[in-house]
């Protein structure tokens, strides 16, 4: 231990990578002497107890099943050229996610409040996130979704006495047959809810909040935004996509012909098990980086309200690229594009979540 | 006419060609990248050290991998330490990181890992009392010891340890030199060794000499 270059040998030593007959002199050095010897035993002791340590530790059983979704995902991307996956290879995970599929099936019983069903494509997270043109699109259309929240569109703020009041007037309004889930048995209870505007279109926003931590949970459904997540179910296993706006969960998937989303300030993995989806295969994949992307330019998020609660704008000193004169000039109301990708959207709803949360909407009224 | 219909016919073979070869691509890519599932969510759990996390890196591993599964040869290290490198380089560019920083993790103060000094790690080598640990009463604290280790540490010692990769295929898994890898590795294990010495005589148990 006299020299760094000492230290360096007996490691080398200890793993096996020193060159015995290069160093024949330094081996038997070592080899002789209990000290350093004891060293390298306590080396390949460490080793083993690393091993041992690490070994139990095994890929959540979603994993594959995702992994193979999102495959599939790409082969269909690569295009209708590539055609579906070949039924050989169907037939390799068909039955692991059949048998995973089949242990879930009470546990999205949840969802059984959603629209008639009705096919819909597979959309492709990966082709979505590649999709998001640039940042400064996404930005704008945040702000656009604030300025037509802020116009005369503003969002109607309803409460519930029930879950009942819920399912009756916002089934009325859409047009959907909308139950509000029960979510007690994950400590959240029925908050209220309001009908809002998502991209010109009626939108229902279900508010829950943990009865012990008081954190809000939103839900929210559409009946025209079929794009926004992946409709598939893989062996019966729900997909999402999800994307983390500010630290904000945001989960979308599309069923029966309408579009939900659940956003909430707590981590993926509490979301998905207070909804019951606690299995769900989730696609993140590409939208991942464009979403920390994303989430950094647009920081901070949070407007400024008015004295009602309502979300009038975005304050645009605080966003990156809009000039100073216009945080003096009240915020007119950008139009919202008519194509919103698959990130921006979710964004959009996430912040919207967000603002109302954070307005009071529903919890002050 | 005829000579569209023959241009339609090569089309038509072409594509189904094309989706066998697609078919095969996927089949093949199956066979050899998921086996290496649970190594891979383990490096990215170690890198990132959150489920949440992992979960995604290894998701975006293995559509970078499928992506460039084309070009990919069953070189001489085989696919887990490919799959490891496209992980570490999703991962640094997940993280918004363009370039690797070594230098930086060089600079990390150690102290803050070690109760004592440098002399004090020379005394625990040289005395043999790392050798001489009970090693079946210190797997907790392993763990504990291990979250207190930078992510690029953690990495290179489960890479060593449990996938018992030599020196020059951690350094083709973390694109960088040889030496480097020696240094981490080295430091990690020796940060360990003081925690654990440490732990030992904090309890004063007993020790064991080793053959």
């Amino acid at each position: 231990m006299d020299s760094p270059n000492r230290d360096d040998l007996l490691d080398r030593y200890a793993d096996g990578e020193l060159d015995a007959e290069e160093h024949a002199a330094d081996v038997e050095e070592i080899e002789a002497d209990p000290d350093q010897m004891a060293y390298v035993h306590g080396v390949r002791h460490l080793k083993n107890s690393l091993s041992a340590h690490w070994s139990g530790e095994t890929a959540p059983s979603n994993a594959g099943p995702t992994v193979r979704a999102t495959l599939d995902a790409i082969d269909q991307e690569l295009g209708e050229a590539h055609g579906p996956p070949s039924p050989t290879t169907r037939s390799l995970w068909a039955g692991p996610v059949l048998a995973l599929a089949a242990g879930l099936a009470l546990a999205f019983g949840v969802w059984q409040w959603w629209p008639a069903p009705q096919k819909q494509k597979i959309q492709l997270v990966s082709i979505a996130a590649n999709r998001v043109s640039t940042a400064t699109d996404a930005h704008q259309e945040i702000v656009s979704a604030y300025a037509a929240y802020g116009s005369k569109k503003l969002p109607d703020a309803l409460l519930a006495s029930s879950r009942e009041d819920a399912r009756r007037v916002l089934s009325d309004n859409l047009g959907l047959p909308i139950q509000a889930p029960d979510l007690t048995g994950a400590g959240f209870g029925f908050l209220g809810f309001r009908q809002c505007m998502v991209e010109r279109m009626p939108a229902a926003q279900l508010v829950y909040r943990h009865e012990k931590s008081g954190v809000l949970l939103s839900l929210f459904t559409a009946s025209k935004l079929h794009h926004l997540g992946p409709t598939s179910r893989v062996g019966g296993v729900r997909e999402v996509f999800f994307a983390e706006p500010d630290g904000m969960t945001t989960l979308a998937w599309n069923a029966n012909g309408a579009t939900y989303l659940a956003c909430a300030a707590l981590p993926r993995s509490e979301v998905l098990s207070a909804l019951g989806m606690a299995n769900a295969v989730v696609r993140t994949a590409g939208l991942y980086r464009a979403a920390q992307r994303l989430a950094k330019i647009v920081t901070p998020p949070v407007p400024e309200y008015d004295v009602h609660g309502n979300v009038p704008f975005a304050a645009p000193t605080r966003l990156e690229g809009r000039s100073t004169s216009a945080a003096r000039e009240p915020a007119r109301p950008l139009p919202v594009r008519q194509w919103i990708n698959l990130l921006s959207r979710a964004m959009i709803m996430g912040y919207s979540a967000r603002a109302s949360l954070a307005a009071g909407t529903i919890a002050s009224a | 006419m005829l000579g569209g219909r023959n241009e339609s016919d090569g089309s038509s073979k072409r594509a189904s060609a094309s989706k066998r070869q697609a078919a095969v691509d996927r089949d093949r890519f199956e066979e050899v990248a998921l086996p290496h599932l649970d190594s891979v969510y383990r490096l990215a759990r170690s890198l990132t050290r959150s489920e949440a996390e992992a979960h995604d890196l290894v998701q975006e591993t293995y559509i970078r991998a499928y992506r460039a599964f084309a070009g990919f040869e069953l070189r001489e290290y085989g696919p887990k330490p490919w799959l490891f490198r496209i992980l570490y380089n999703a991962f640094y560019t997940l993280k918004g990181r363009q370039k690797r920083q070594p230098a930086l993790l060089d600079d990390v103060d150690f102290d803050q890992f070690a109760h004592g000094s440098g002399d004090r790690e020379e005394v625990d080598l040289a005395s043999g009392a790392f050798g001489a640990l009970n090693w079946e009463q210190i797997d907790d604290k392993i763990k504990s010891a291990l979250e207190r280790l930078q992510p690029e540490y953690r990495a290179v010692l489960l890479l060593w340890s449990l996938e018992d990769l030599s020196y020059k295929e951690i350094a083709e898994v973390c694109d960088c030199a040889l030496g480097t890898v020696m240094s981490r590795l080295f430091r990690a294990r020796r940060i360990l060794a003081r925690e654990l010495v440490e732990y030992a005589r904090e309890r004063r148990w007993p020790t064991k000499r080793c053959d």
